[in-house]
This record gives structure tokens, C-alpha cells and sequence, in this order.
């Protein structure tokens, strides 16, 4: 079998988000905005309480709880979004409300393997090695959910694992998407600064505070920097791994190679 | 009948084939079912070979599961940022 393209995947996923960009990917933005800014608040609060944040364990409870929240949010958010991919994949109209009509087994199925993989990130995160790979097992499970897994416990599980079989593809997909992640930042830092400029043109217009603000000796104004470039990555990522996942697939059942050759007898290709 | 046409509208073209009876498929009659795609008639007789339907049983081991693990999720979330505090002062 040949391996598949990383090139030919991010092609393909930048058609497909555009494809369905009005008005998916708004509502997988609506939903995660609020987190990712929580997540900014929440690393910001703990850095401004620094070795203080212990004796604030019932607020920082409180606020990760809301987290938890919004990351069930979130993934409805996903679920949406990636069947409105799968449904346009597969040559069906994803306007209407279609995509938002998940089936439940699977849904739960997802909320139950997410709600794990973060379990497994938040636990090992502080190694940094893990959160790649954990990044990449939270997209792969979102990508195989219009797939409609049977509810279980370890079937979802395996299901996640299984569609892991190509690495050099994925790591090419982690490496691409690692690196528009890090673009994204710049250019979104850059466009507050460039704002910052326009507006310190602006007659009468004190920027003074805002200055102190948008600077990058603020942590929390880097970190909504990279919760903001999350977020603009984020529909182009999980596009890249539904096109992955529909075209594993295409190629282990065969289906591809036998449509290819019908239409190659038929004179088409 | 060639896999070029769908076997139920034998004038649009095959999106799929049905890994079962291996017939031509259109987007509107193919449905995946496990990562491979059948036709309405093999996914039906594949339904009633299955069983009563027992979902919402089966589900209820994997939303106490998603319970669980999202107040998990909520308490290591504080547990993992404190550790990662210390560790990298």
C-alpha cells in the first residue's frame, strides 16, 4: 500500500474547511473561544499566584471545574464540525441542519474517549513530550466519530488506536500543524502591535495602557496570543485528520482502487 | 448492472461499493457501518443478525465511565498545573 501524501492531506483539508466554513467553523470558534480563554485565565492565574497558588486550591478548583465544562462544549463544538467534513467527504450537502444531528452512541463515545486522552495529557503534560502526541489522539478520536463507533468501553479506545498505523504521515501532519500553530502566534502578536501603532496615530488616543497590556513581557497576554492561534488552527487540524482518516479507510477496504479501476474501464480515468 | 452505477438509481454513479453483495453504491444509499461501507439491504440484514437492539444498555457503563473521568478531569486539572508549577520553578 502506498503511504499516504502529507501534502495531498493538508491539500485536501484546507478545500474541505473552506468548503465548510459558513457557518461551521463559527460554531466550532463559538465553542472554543470560551475554553481556550479559560485555559489562558486559568495558566495566568496560576502564574500570577506563583508559590502562593497552593493555599488558592478551592478558586483554582472552581475555575477548573468551569474548564471542564467548556471542554464538554468544545467537543460538541468538534463533533459538529467534523460531520459537516465527513458529510461534504462524502459528497452529501453539509448546510442545513445535518451536521448538527449526532447520533448519540457515538457522541458518547467521543465524550468518553476525549474526557480520557485529556485525562492521560493533563497527567503527563509536564514532561511536554506527551502533549503532541496527546493533541494528536484528541484530533484522531474527533476525526472517527461521524464513523459511528458502537458504544463500549475499549472498542473506541482500540478504534482511536487503530487509525494511528501510519505514523510518518501523522508526524508529518503534527510537524506542519506545530509549525502553523507557531506562524499563527507570530502573526496574531504582530496584528495586536500593528493595532496598538495604528491606534497611537489616532489624535487624543492614549495608548499607554494599552502598551503595558499588549506587551510581551505579559504572560497573559501571550497566552490568549496562543489560545487565539489555537483556535485559528484548530478547523484546519481537524480537517487534515478527517481527510487522514476517509482516506485510510478508502484504501483498507479497497474501495478506492476498485472504484478507480471501474472508471478506468469505463474510459473516465 | 456494473459497479459503475448504484445498484438502487441506475442512473447516478457509484460512490461506493458494498463490501457485502459488492454492488455500486451511490452517496445516498452508501452507509458506513464500522469503517466500511455497505448498502441499505446488507446493513439490514446485518441488523437483524445483530440482535435486538441493545444501545442504551450498553451505554450506560460508558456515561458512568464519562462521569467519572470528567470529575477526574476537573480535580487533576489543578493537581497537574500545581506539579508543573513546581516543577519548572
Amino acid at each position: 500500500m502506498t503511504r499516504l501524501s502529507v501534502g495531498e492531506i493538508v491539500d485536501d483539508a484546507g478545500d474541505l474547511a473552506s468548503a465548510v466554513a459558513l457557518p461551521w467553523i463559527g460554531l466550532l470558534w463559538l465553542t472554543a473561544i470560551p475554553l481556550r480563554l479559560g485555559q489562558a485565565h486559568f495558566v495566568a492565574r496560576l502564574v500570577e499566584l506563583g508559590p502562593e497558588a497552593r493555599e488558592y486550591g478551592d478558586d483554582l478548583g472552581a475555575l477548573a471545574f468551569g474548564i471542564a465544562v467548556l471542554f464538554l462544549l468544545s467537543l460538541w463544538g468538534r463533533a459538529v464540525f467534523v460531520r459537516s467534513c465527513a458529510l461534504r467527504l462524502r459528497g452529501l450537502a453539509a448546510t442545513g441542519r445535518a451536521p448538527l444531528h449526532l447520533p448519540p452512541g457515538p457522541f458518547l463515545s467521543y465524550v468518553y474517549v476525549a474526557l480520557l486522552i485529556e485525562l492521560v495529557f493533563l497527567v503527563t503534560s509536564f514532561t511536554l513530550v506527551m502533549v503532541p502526541f496527546c493533541a494528536l489522539v484528541a484530533g484522531l478520536a474527533a476525526a472517527i466519530f461521524p464513523q459511528g463507533e458502537p458504544v463500549g468501553l475499549v472498542r473506541p479506545v482500540v478504534r482511536v488506536a487503530r487509525q494511528g498505523s501510519q505514523a510518518l504521515p501523522l508526524t508529518g501532519l503534527v510537524a506542519v500543524f506545530a509549525s502553523a500553530l507557531v506562524l499563527a502566534a507570530v502573526n496574531l502578536y504582530f496584528v495586536f502591535q500593528l493595532g496598538l501603532w495604528l491606534a497611537g496615530g489616532v489624535a487624543g488616543a492614549d495608548t499607554t495602557r494599552w502598551a503595558g497590556l499588549l506587551a510581551g513581557s505579559n504572560p497573559r497576554f501571550l497566552l490568549v496570543v496562543l489560545a487565539g492561534a489555537s483556535v485559528v488552527v484548530e478547523p484546519f487540524w481537524l480537517a487534515a485528520l478527517v481527510v487522514y482518516v476517509h482516506k485510510l479507510e478508502a484504501r483498507s477496504t479497497g474501495e478506492d482502487l476498485r472504484l478507480w479501476f471501474g472508471r478506468l474501464r469505463s474510459g473516465e480515468a | 448492472m456494473t459497479a459503475n452505477t448504484c445498484v438502487h438509481h441506475r442512473d447516478r454513479p457509484a460512490h461506493a461499493l458494498c463490501m457485502s453483495c459488492h454492488n455500486g453504491v451511490c452517496q445516498e444509499c452508501a452507509t458506513t457501518w464500522d469503517g466500511i461501507h455497505f448498502c441499505t439491504s446488507c446493513l439490514l440484514e446485518k441488523r437483524r443478525a445483530a440482535g435486538p437492539r441493545t444501545s442504551w444498555i450498553s451505554a450506560v457503563p460508558v456515561a458512568l465511565a464519562a462521569a467519572v473521568l470528567f470529575w477526574a478531569v476537573s480535580r487533576v486539572t489543578v493537581w497537574s498545573a500545581l506539579n508543573a508549577l513546581d516543577l519548572w520553578r
